[in-house]
């Protein structure tokens, strides 16, 4: 009996001594979507902006969740983040955020690696927040746009990230745990994409529009989209897009491809003086718009169509590379890095001048494209 | 309910009351001896009567009114002893009336009056006669009884529809046709010191485990108790684990259920005075297990189990996880999930471990409700049930919808296996608890312990797990746990039943 | 009659399999050598072959007893009992440290606010109940266990395909031959060499089973599962990240996800780790009680349990006052731990060999080893 009843009493002790410490009910957490980063009105502070979830009109039947902003200034990210409880009732809760907007002057001063701190030791956080970089003026102005087809701008942005590998291909992005990858890693210059404010018909809403190259975490520049899209060609990223190209040679395009499967080789050698790059391309399209009255079942066609869209695929991946190595001269396709893996004895001796290198690098690329089918229609 | 003195408090009792008595000669201090032994019950008959052609004979009856047939005894004893001219010979003139006269099929001889006492209480008529100091029992037993039919807990699609019911001997009958060897044993054995409960431990000579046989005896002989009213009462008392949540004894109402077991080498114990009977030893597997799974084809049969066993964990696991997902690891949820959850939450006034508590309470408090309450009130109760708890508690936003549909899939899942619902119960608000105090470690630790209970709990010897424990994967290990193989794929015995004799046996009983 | 003490090969083989990716799965790689430390690993494995073979040699030796009877036998009562001391001192520092893994890991990863008391508390609960009920029900449930772990591990290979970076692999061997051999060994402590405490509970094996067997098979079952644990963190993370993170492979599995709704499957890896860290604590625990109740001449290891397991948990806590010391201990903890691992065992298989030639020789009738596993009590 004795031993029943302490266990009975120790029982009831541990349930009321239990680890409800972690216990977090649903509502009274305040769910960030996304976070903006600023610089904030002292110097050495930062402005940061939560799009949050307000979940007051969500109940019942027709349930609508409308996004909240937030804003809070801090001397460093945490504290930033801690402050905003002054404002707030509840805690704020991160592991539904999806995405972080730097601004860019921010960017090109300070660098990002302390802003992305605090977010890659936080146990909410997750690792696949995306980093995208705010091409306006302030970082927190994308979170007052509407977005088009989903409520939080930060569901919207990682969306459009996420879509955009299986449609166009447009974008090269990194998850937070690949930029600290990138930043930690020899071989590779970051790139961030940038997201931008345009006119929608009459609203205003964002778009993706390029990337940021960065030397180490600072960010120097933009790249505008379409040398992104043909430099993602160089580093095999592309799942899925268009090619398209002139046939007539008439200054208009008339030959849209739809790229069904696309892999690229790359190989790299030194002779001693200059980095020699060769890179083969093999692709597999469906045509999908072509001038009228050419004849696909004639294989003379077909092969002008498919060398058109070859050289014009060589020209941009050159056109790429070039902007890239004169522009700026960082290694933002990985080269180094396919030194590095093959051979890290001879990165260790390039690694100090290797800007130099990549700037002088040699280029060859070879293109085959082999067009499947014309779709629905010959 | 009843006290118990020990034992031999109680056997000093009855030599008490027996005050060293026992039969004489003389007809009238025996007549007088019964008389007192049953002073107070009205239903104790006394019939002293003479054969005609020699008066000089003189026997007198004694049976209990209601539980004898006056049919048999006018025409087979009293008619023949009365009319017939006995010629005694010198001794053993108890034996020329059993041999010659008494036209009964089942008649004993004893001087011992415990023995005369339980015999006569049972419907039995016992004759004495007149210058003898022994009795016969004379078997005269009538009593009404149930008729047979399909018991209300077991009933099945299609397939045999007796069931047992409260006569010991009903019982034995429907074991009996079915099982026509000698090789079928039958054991009685008493229980009980107030009420002398008979039972019948029945089991296959050649197929069962001696050593279990023997623990059981052992167990048996322990038992210490006023009255044996239904099986339960002995299972309680002889099972290994007295603690555990699980059971470690089967039992069924079907007589076919019964004799695939004894098939098996299991034992199986009937009472008498109810239908219910135990089969031993029992594992882990034979929860998930129907009769019905042998008399259907077998994917169904498999399906089904597979169902059943799926529900096990689905009835004990569900809420535990939900309060785990909502309240601790929200970020394992979708985005849409998450929101449809959060703003349900934003309503309710209790958070969500005491309101997941208070529904499984609820809905059992609905479920014994539904058992004890008197049947045409039924339909009053579904509706109150599904309308107050349901609809209006969620709109006058006391308890949030997910919680509902966890709840009702829970209680779902764990009506289907009726079987293994005492520890679905206790294993269910177990981990609740854990899940509510410590979120995902907390379900997780609570899984192991269940795990680790159920390893380690044995019946009879055999471990409760079998044949999963030993990672045996040989098919015919487990051709009977979680699946159903067809009929022409079973050839052993299942390990569970105590390993007697394995092989090549033609196509077993299967287990039910 | 019935015996509840005996484990058969299969058994055995998961749990001495258990132990060796029990707890070493959730870290998912080793300090220091990053995108290399599956050549570490590889190495660990072959540098610990030999001494499993030592260790299967001893309880070929004297089959039916562990390894405190073997000491006690060996070296005579003395020098026996100052074994006994040691290994029940190392198992219940090894408990006390996997212990503390464990209730930092669900600490930091899942639960912040929670004491780590708290969650020691339940935890204990668990692992006392299993080792109470003996080691045949330790048996069961690793072979219960290990399925559901195999199956989980698979799952999430499978599923990281897509996250998978083949290119994370390369440059081979690029570290620093130091760094390597130093990786190597941290892992051949820690968990390899470890599986010595399986010798504490090798009084269940009968005769009949051969130990070489156990051992040989159960190096390459836990060091298959390690490898995989560690490629596919490493393919999915890449070096930077698996160096900087704390438990890699938690890491890796935020970040594996099938189209959108298969995601945050983190649940699944922090639920092999429950059940290979209760196993590995476990074995320790069982290792301790025995060992104690040897030394205080207590017969069964029961009544020795609970102080032990208190013990256990209670230093579990004060081991480390931080989770960096609990990092750079494990450098220490490997000097502490060799000579129990490698010295120890030696020094007790080449007694044994001793003393079995000369009792050879003698031509003693029975040795008090070679008896087959006594039941502990009836029902």
């Amino acid at each position: 009996m004795k031993k029943a009843f302490a266990i009975l009493i120790v029982s009831f002790i541990s349930v009321t001594m239990t680890g409800c410490w972690n216990y977090r009910g649903a509502d009274k957490m305040e769910t960030v979507k996304g976070v903006a980063i600023d610089m904030g009105p002292k110097n050495g502070t930062y402005l940061l902006t939560f799009e949050t979830i307000n979940l007051s009109d969500a109940a019942g039947r027709e349930g609508k969740v409308m996004p909240e902003l937030v804003e809070s200034v801090g001397t460093t990210i945490y504290d930033a983040i801690r402050k905003a409880n002054n404002k707030l009732s509840s805690k704020l809760y991160f592991s539904q955020m999806q995405t972080l907007i730097i601004n860019q002057t921010l960017a090109k001063e300070q660098g990002i690696s302390p802003l992305i701190e605090w977010f890659l030791h936080d146990n909410e956080a997750r690792e696949l927040i995306n980093v995208v970089i705010s091409g306006e003026k302030t970082a927190k102005e994308l979170f007052n746009m509407k977005p088009i087809s989903v409520d939080f701008v930060g569901q919207e942005i990682c969306e459009i990230i996420d879509k955009d590998r299986y449609v166009l291909s447009y974008i090269k992005s990194n998850l937070i745990y690949e930029v600290y990858n990138c930043l930690n890693r020899d071989g590779i210059a970051l790139t961030l994409p940038i997201f931008m404010i345009v006119q929608n018909g009459e609203k205003p809403t964002i778009q993706a529009d390029g990337s940021a190259v960065f030397k180490k975490d600072k960010m120097i520049g933009n790249i505008p989209a379409e040398i992104v899209h043909f430099s993602l060609f160089v580093t095999d990223e592309i799942d899925k897009g268009i090619l398209t190209t002139d046939l007539n040679n008439d200054g208009q395009d008339d030959v849209a491809l739809e790229i069904m499967k696309t892999k690229t080789k790359s190989s790299i050698s030194f002779d001693g003086k200059k980095i020699k790059i060769k890179i083969n391309v093999q692709s597999s399209v469906m045509a999908l718009e072509i001038p009228p009255g050419t004849d696909m079942l004639d294989v003379t066609s077909v092969k002008k169509i498919s060398a058109s869209a070859q050289n014009r695929l060589v020209q941009k991946m050159h056109e790429s590379i070039k902007y890239v190595q004169t522009e700026y001269q960082k290694d933002i396709f990985g080269f180094g890095k396919m030194i590095y893996e093959k051979n890290h004895k001879l990165w260790h001796k390039l690694s100090k001048d290797w800007d130099v290198y990549f700037k002088n690098a040699e280029v060859e690329i070879k293109s085959n494209i082999f067009i499947r089918s014309s779709g629905m229609s010959k | 309910m009843l006290d118990y003195p020990s034992k031999e408090a109680m056997e000093k009792l009855n030599q008490q009351k027996n005050r060293g008595a026992s039969l004489t000669s003389d007809l009238k201090q025996n007549i007088a001896l019964f008389k007192g032994l049953f002073k107070d019950d009205d239903t104790f008959i006394a019939r002293p009567f003479n054969n005609k052609a020699d008066p000089n004979i003189r026997f007198c009856i004694f049976n209990m009114d209601g539980l004898v047939k006056p049919d048999i005894i006018n025409e087979a004893i009293i008619k023949p002893l009365m009319l017939t001219t006995i010629q005694f010979s010198e001794k053993k003139r108890l034996d020329t009336l059993s041999n010659q006269v008494i036209l009964i099929n089942e008649v004993t001889k004893t001087n011992n009056l415990q023995e005369l006492i339980e015999s006569v209480t049972y419907g039995d008529t016992i004759l004495i006669l007149d210058g003898e100091a022994e009795a016969l029992i004379l078997n005269t037993k009538y009593f009404q009884l149930r008729s047979v039919s399909e018991p209300p807990s077991e009933q099945i699609l299609s397939g045999p529809r007796e069931g047992f019911n409260e006569s010991l001997m009903v019982n034995l009958s429907m074991i009996h046709r079915r099982v026509r060897s000698n090789d079928l044993k039958l054991r009685y054995y008493t229980f009980g010191r107030r009420t002398k409960t008979k039972s019948i431990i029945c089991y296959m000579d050649s197929l069962v485990n001696k050593n279990i046989l023997d623990e059981l005896y052992k167990r048996l002989d322990k038992i210490d108790i006023d009255g044996v009213l239904d099986s339960n009462y002995i299972s309680e008392l002889i099972c290994d684990n007295k603690w555990s949540p699980f059971r470690t004894i089967g039992f069924t109402e079907r007589p076919d259920v019964a004799v695939s077991k004894i098939l098996e080498g299991k034992i199986v114990l009937l009472t008498d005075g109810t239908p219910v009977v135990l089969t031993l030893p029992y594992v882990f597997a034979e929860n998930f297990q129907s009769n019905e799974d042998y008399y259907l084809n077998y994917i169904y049969s498999t399906f089904g189990r597979f169902l059943r066993l799926i529900s096990f964990f689905i009835a004990i696991a569900t809420p535990a996880f939900y309060i785990a997902l909502v309240a601790y690891h929200q970020e394992m949820m979708p985005p849409q999930l998450y929101i449809a959850i959060a703003a349900e939450r934003l309503t309710v006034p209790f958070p969500d471990a005491i309101e997941s508590f208070l529904l499984l309470i609820v809905f059992d408090i609905l479920k014994e409700t539904g058992i004890r309450m008197p049947s045409n009130l039924g339909q009053a109760l579904s509706i109150v049930g599904a309308l107050v708890i349901g609809q209006a508690a969620v709109e006058a936003r006391l308890v949030a919808a997910p919680m509902i549909i966890i709840v009702a899939i829970t209680a779902i899942t764990s009506l289907l296996i009726p079987k293994i619902n005492t520890p679905a119960i206790v294993f269910r608000y177990f981990l609740l608890a854990l899940a509510s105090g410590f979120g995902y470690f907390g379900f997780m630790m609570g899984l192991s312990i269940l795990v680790i209970h159920i390893i380690s709990i044995r019946s009879f010897g055999i471990p409760y797990m079998t044949p999963i424990d030993k990672l045996s994967f040989k098919g015919q290990d487990l051709k009977d746990t979680g699946v159903r193989a067809p009929w022409w794929n079973m050839k052993t015995r299942p390990k569970a039943s105590g390993d007697s004799v394995r092989l090549n046996s033609k196509q077993s009983g299967g287990n039910n | 009659m019935i015996d509840r003490e005996s484990i058969n090969t299969k058994q055995a083989i998961c749990i001495l399999s258990l132990l060796i990716f029990g707890s070493s799965a959730i870290f998912g790689s080793v300090a220091g050598s990053a995108h290399d430390s599956w050549i570490a690993l590889l190495a660990a494995m072959v540098l610990a072959a030999p001494f499993f073979i030592v260790f299967s040699r001893i309880i070929k030796l004297f089959p039916g007893s562990d390894i405190f009877d073997i000491a006690l036998t060996v070296f005579g009562k003395i020098a026996g009992r100052i074994f006994i001391l040691l290994y029940t001192l190392y198992s219940t520092y090894l408990g006390a440290l996997v212990l503390r893994n464990f209730t930092e890991f669900v600490q930091v990863a899942t639960k912040p606010e929670t004491p780590q008391w708290a969650i020691l508390i339940i935890l204990i609960a668990a692992i006392v109940y299993l080792v109470f009920n003996g080691v045949q029900v330790l048996g069961k449930w690793s072979a219960v266990i290990m399925p559901i772990y195999l199956i989980i591990v698979t799952a999430t290979v499978i599923l990281a395909y897509q996250q998978m970076d083949f290119s994370n692999l390369f440059p081979i061997a690029s570290s620093d031959t130091g760094v390597m051999a130093d990786s190597a060994i941290k892992l051949f402590t820690f968990p390899f060499a470890e599986t010595v405490l399986f010798l504490t509970i090798t009084k269940s094996l009968k005769k009949s089973q051969s130990p070489y067997k156990i051992y040989m098979i159960g190096l390459l079952i836990g060091g298959a599962v390690m490898l995989i644990v560690f490629f596919r963190n490493l393919f999915v993370l890449g070096g930077p990240t698996m160096e900087s993170e704390l438990f890699p492979s938690y890491t890796t599995i935020r970040i594996v996800r099938v189209g959108t709704f298969l995601q945050r499957l983190e649940s699944t890896i922090s639920s092999n780790f429950y059940l290979g860290g209760i196993t590995k604590i476990a074995v320790c625990l069982f290792g301790a009680s025995i060992g104690t109740a040897k030394l205080l001449g207590i017969k069964g290891y029961k009544k020795a349990l609970f102080p032990v397991a208190v013990i256990m948990a209670v230093f579990s806590q004060i081991v480390y006052k931080n989770v960096f010391e609990m990092l750079n201990g494990l450098s220490l903890y490997r000097w502490i731990a060799l000579p129990f691992q490698t010295l120890l065992p030696i020094i007790i298989w080449i007694g044994a060999e001793i003393k079995t030639r000369k009792d050879k020789k003698n031509m003693k009738p029975k040795q008090s080893g070679n008896q087959e596993p006594q039941e502990s009590g009836a029902y």
